[in-house]
């Protein structure tokens, strides 16, 4: 057991798995009104708390809603507002970190004092207070997930661009006389535009938890929207004699947030070695 | 780094922490839809009235100039007083003090659960790593670090609770009432931690130094525990810290599924009635604790590691 060398456990499979997993949900996702069996709002009284059959492949939930097409039309909610927030705060964050990595100084050093503060305190609670002044709701549960998340993003997002400002490339722009607008938007995003996208990609799962963890908490997506959390919020009072009801949507959180980690472990160990 | 500046810049940053926080807080109040007075009248059931409101708006200092106001709020924020609760009129300290030491009583347990998973399936892992053991550590990791606590909660009290009716579901009590949830804040942090101390002590197994107490003839057992397990476990000492707030963060969901009496089921409460200068409080209150861990666990740090002293 000692003095044995360390095997890799990359395994290339696992990056098509998750790439092939996302893919799949997110087109699931979009194709719902194709694919889902049922009208995910739609109540059958008769049929209430069924259980997987042929009807109802995943049975159904206490007012008798098809709980396979609510998971289904869930992913447009859960998954696609997931894919805005990550778009919205990667498009805040990158201003002020190129800001704060390419002019250094006092600037750096205010924006990062901000940012650790920020980051003292678990995003759930942070979150979860935004939410709660603002009012629960589906809108402001995405901009408290963004007020949120950006400090995370800046922090990364900065020490790519302090680390590619110090590249000889840059120095020599500078010599020749570009302007520092040009400088940021020309040689400095373009470099880091690819990695600032994967590490979002990969936030992805952990927005997804947020969003689940609102909604189940009552103060994020607003029943009767098919959302995972909801539906799992839904279920805590039926769980006990129809499990289904619970099983189902938390087997679809779990994927979802399995391929995206399928995915981010393949890019996490570069990041870090390379950092 | 002296020890006082050190301590120094850690209470400058509590300080920068508190000020942001407030201050998100104070915009945050002015954004929410809805006048203060409003709801603080009707939650208290009493006549809505125009000069209610007008006095009532008076009295909490809400006709004074918007920085005026900012002042007053971070004043009062630097002396402990920060309103009262709209529903129950008591002063916000007192609430949340009150429902504190349930909440930590949770996170300690939660702690412990943790602990248990981390060094058992890290040592195991490490010491049995490519084989079948190792496999399932991993994928305990993965799923760990995928099954959202909420529903680890329901599928545990489906099982142990619904089905065998071993532990209880809702409430403080006895320490039977403490098992799921602790179980559900520890576990998968921790199947996630022992890949961690596996990875570390895997490096620790290639190190000089082990190689040299190997050849002198220490028995594989003494080296296993006094000098990889005690030099690989130090980064989990830092991450003990981190993992203390974040299981104060995920009591929120934790305490409002099992019905326990502290801090994150009374947030939740309090937004759903709209209790703002509670949730207002929480949010101080939980960022003052959270920067107090890691300042301490900063100085643990300190004194363990003679490196840091030079």
């Amino acid at each position: 057991m000692f003095c044995k060398k360390q095997t890799s456990k990359l395994e290339g499979s696992s990056l098509w798995l998750g790439t092939a997993g996302i893919l799949f949900i997110v087109l699931t996702g979009i194709f719902a009104p194709w694919i889902a069996p049922h009208d995910p709002l739609a109540v059958d009284a008769s049929n209430r708390l069924a259980s997987p059959g042929l009807v109802y492949p995943f049975g159904t939930d206490h007012l008798g809603r098809c709980v396979l097409s609510r998971i289904i039309y869930g992913i447009r909610v859960t998954v696609i507002s997931a894919f805005c927030i990550m778009l919205i705060t990667v498009a805040i964050s990158i201003p002020i970190a190129l800001l704060a990595g390419y002019i250094r100084g006092n600037t750096d050093n205010i924006i990062m004092r901000m940012i650790d503060g920020m980051l003292a305190v678990p995003d759930f609670v942070l979150t979860i207070a935004i939410v709660g002044m603002l009012g629960p709701s589906f809108i402001n549960t995405i901009i408290a997930i963004v007020m949120v998340r950006w400090a995370d993003y800046v922090r990364f997002i900065r020490s790519l661009v302090i680390k590619e400002g110090q590249e000889d490339y840059i120095l020599y722009a500078r010599m020749t006389g570009n302007s520092h607008i040009r400088i940021l938007s020309r040689y400095i995003l373009p470099q880091i535009l690819s990695r600032v996208l994967v590490f979002a990609a990969l936030d992805l799962g952990r927005i997804v938890l947020l969003i689940a963890g609102l909604s189940f908490l009552g103060v994020g997506v607003q029943p009767p929207t098919p959302e995972w959390g909801v539906m799992l919020q839904d279920a805590t009072g039926y769980f006990q004699v129809a499990p289904h009801v619970m099983v189902f949507p938390g087997i679809a959180v779990v994927l979802f947030v399995l391929v995206c980690q399928l995915v981010s472990d393949q890019f996490n160990e570069p990041v870090t070695k390379e950092g | 780094m002296r020890l006082i500046y050190f301590l120094g810049d850690r209470f400058l940053q509590l300080l920068i922490v508190v000020f942001t926080v407030s201050t998100l807080t104070f915009l945050l109040l002015r954004l929410t839809p809805g006048d203060p007075a409003y709801i603080l009248l009707h939650a208290n059931d009493m006549p809505v009235s125009e000069t209610a409101i007008e006095a009532l708006r008076e009295e909490l200092g809400l006709t004074a100039p918007l920085w005026v106001q900012y002042g007053q709020w971070l004043m009062n924020v630097f002396t402990w007083q920060w309103g009262d609760s709209y529903v129950s009129n008591e002063p916000v300290v007192t609430e949340l003090l009150s429902r504190f030491p349930a909440t930590v009583e949770l996170a300690a347990a939660g702690l412990l659960v943790m602990l248990t998973v981390t060094v058992g399936l890290g040592v195991l892992t490490a010491v049995f790593s490519n084989g079948w053991m190792d496999r399932t550590g991993r994928v305990l990791a993965i799923i760990g670090a995928a099954v959202p606590s909420f529903w680890l909660a329901l599928l545990m009290i489906y099982f142990f609770s619904v089905k065998e009716g071993w532990f209880p579901t809702m409430g403080r009590g006895e320490w039977s009432h403490l098992v799921l949830p602790s179980l559900t804040l520890g576990l998968g942090i921790g199947a996630v931690y022992a890949r961690v101390l596996r990875k570390n002590m895997l490096e620790m197994f290639n190190q000089n130094f082990i190689k040299a107490s190997k050849a002198r003839g220490l028995s594989n057992g003494r080296i296993l525990v006094f000098q990889v397990f005690k030099h690989a476990s130090m980064p989990i000492v830092t991450m003990l810290g981190t993992s203390f707030a974040f299981m104060l963060g995920g009591s929120i969901i934790v305490e409002t599924i099992f019905a326990w009496p502290g801090l994150g089921s009374y947030i939740i409460q309090s937004i759903n009635a709209r209790d703002y200068p509670v949730i207002q409080g929480y949010v101080i209150f939980a960022s003052i604790v959270f920067v107090k861990i890691h300042i301490l666990v900063d100085v643990i740090f300190y004194m363990i590691d003679p490196r840091l002293r030079r």
